[in-house]
């Protein structure tokens, strides 16, 4: 019997999380890792690892067979469709305190698209090898620049087989022209609420009328489209986090069942008012108690609201395939299908890297619309997209489920070549996968039900649970 | 080692050929504390804040770690082989 290699990682003081290279995983005692490792496998052991896919018996064999088809799943992301956001504005009427990009004021001049960009930026769109694509206007405050909106939806509806838009607004300005763009299945509605009333205003818009307005929009959007089509997602300042209950019921209020709990970014201008977005343990232990609480808020009320990202990394544990999150697969190589396109029609491989740009750390544009992609960035840049064989991650029993950052890396460290385990990103994760682990192998009622409804179960099967004897 | 260890890790006989591995990548981790082989293990010196009972599992995980990793090269340089075929 050949064994797959096994990374191994302990969870506490009394298991050990266990995964082969496709992402199969398990719990052992602490012991299991000894015999493991010393060759000395009781049969049950080994009973229990043939069982479980984690071995074969000869190439070829079903085991073997079975193994491949799952580990060939985890090696490539699929590029059947394009994801691409465009920065039409860089304009906006709010002024948060950690705004990334260092918007533009409203009346600036020189920071929207001009008539040539526009058309360079749908012959750029027109020239992606796929029929599918999401297009997410960002900013700034992509509403302010509406006609172009509009002109990127008349082309991409024509040009692509399926489409569809997302648009990152503050939605402090709701008139008819917006409505009526909004009214399309096709348009989607992202925006950013922090929590109760006084937290967004402090957070946002720095005046009580402001975050009434705004309340008062998403209200009426809400109304306009179905909460289906409307996501809103919390940005945590750690030097005053909102209390996790006050936060969850002002998404309710709403009628919205996903939140997304983000960190401010380390990325851009929001490093120099909220220096506590450099350390990671902060963020970890509140989000822990914030998915605590959320977990037993689902159970009191019956009611599933879902916090995405756990949610994301809970399904990618479970089955490969779930790449739709572009922050969070692996690999994740910069191309043109999956690009960030800025209000000068520079081409970055992420928001972060326009980031990057803007506050002139350095310059990590792959090309701009007029001329097209520089390959030779995008070939330099794609080695560090891949954790499948950096020297820490092929130790870890999550790098199957994980990604890499590294644009976070080299934002806080000057250099992309730290150890894992310094990093930000990977210190996020492993407390991240950690909790998705010690979540499902939990037996409280209350992690169950919310586990079960965020995965779509009835229950939680225990062929999820699989544990060495 | 400047002064006396503050932790003797003693490894296994059968894994000492993977102690200089496992040392040279705890070095890059770890670069607050030195590492040295010795006749039983591995001698830990530096700071004792770490927490002694971790520290000597993660020294025998590493070493752990760098047996697995070279035992099965092979099979995962085989799965690579076949992809690229």
């Amino acid at each position: 019997m050949q064994i797959w290699p096994l990374r191994f990682r302990d969870l506490d003081d009394r298991r050990t999380v266990l995964a082969d290279d496709s992402g199969a995983y398990f719990l052992a005692d602490l012991d299991f890792v000894d015999r493991y490792s010393g060759d000395r496998l009781t049969a049950s052991d080994e009973k229990f690892l043939r069982e479980q896919g984690h071995a074969f018996e000869r190439d070829g064999d079903l085991a073997h067979t079975g193994f491949l088809t799952r580990w060939s799943q985890r090696q490539h992301v699929s590029l059947g469709s394009a994801y691409v956001i465009l920065i039409p504005t860089l304009r906006c009427d709010l002024k948060c305190s950690y705004c990334q990009v260092s918007r533009a004021p409203t009346a600036a001049k020189g920071f929207d698209w001009d008539d040539e960009t526009l058309q360079n930026v749908l012959g750029f769109l027109n020239g992606l090898p796929v029929e599918q694509i999401q297009i997410e206007f960002q900013g700034g405050e992509p509403f302010l620049r509406l006609d172009l909106l509009e002109a990127v939806a008349a082309f991409a509806r024509r040009r692509f087989r399926k489409v569809r838009f997302v648009v990152c607004t503050n939605l402090q300005t709701l008139n008819e022209d917006i409505r009526a763009f909004i009214r399309s299945d096709d348009v989607l509605i992202s925006t950013s609420l922090d929590g109760p009333h006084q937290v967004h205003t402090r957070n946002r818009t720095a005046d009580p009328l402001l975050t009434e307005n705004f309340l008062q929009n998403l209200g009426e959007v809400i109304d306009l489209v179905g909460p289906e089509r409307v996501s809103a997602l919390p940005t945590i300042d750690m030097e005053q986090p909102p209390d996790p209950e006050a936060l969850i019921s002002s998404y309710e209020a709403f009628g919205l069942s996903s939140l997304y709990l983000r960190p401010i970014n380390y990325q851009g201008f929001a490093r120099k008012s909220h220096p506590a977005a450099r350390t990671s343990s902060a963020w970890n232990d509140y989000y822990r108690s914030f998915v605590d609480v959320l977990i037993a808020r689902n159970a009191r009320t019956g009611r599933v609201i879902e916090e995405f990202y756990l949610a994301h990394c809970l399904r990618r544990i479970l089955a490969p395939g779930a790449d739709s999150h572009t922050d969070l697969r692996n690999p994740n190589i910069p191309t043109g299908a999956n690009a960030v396109i800025n209000f000068d029609g520079q081409i970055y491989p992420s928001d972060e890297a326009r980031m990057l740009a803007r506050i002139r750390q350095v310059d990590l544009a792959i090309g701009n619309v007029k001329d097209g992609l520089d390959h030779d960035k995008l070939a330099l840049l794609a080695p560090a997209h891949i954790n499948t064989l950096d020297p820490d991650c092929i130790h870890c029993p999550y790098q199957p489920f994980c990604g890499t950052d590294p644009i976070d890396d080299l934002s806080r460290h000057g250099r992309i070549d730290v150890p894992r385990q310094e990093s930000w990103f990977c210190q996020r994760h492993l407390a991240v996968f950690d909790l998705a682990i010690d979540l499902i192998y939990s037996t409280n009622p209350a992690v169950e039900f919310t586990l079960s409804r965020w995965l779509g179960l009835e229950t939680l099967p225990e062929a999820l649970r699989p544990a060495a004897p | 080692m400047s002064s006396s260890p503050i932790l003797n890790v003693p490894v296994n006989s059968e894994f000492h050929s993977f102690i200089p591995a496992a040392i040279l990548r705890m070095r890059y981790i770890y670069p607050e504390l030195e590492f040295g082989a010795t006749e039983q293990g591995v001698a830990v010196n530096g700071t004792s804040e770490f927490d002694a009972t971790r520290l000597e599992r993660e020294v025998i995980y590493q070493v752990y770690r760098e047996k697995i990793f070279q035992q099965t090269l092979p099979m995962r340089k085989g799965l690579y082989e076949m992809l690229a075929r």
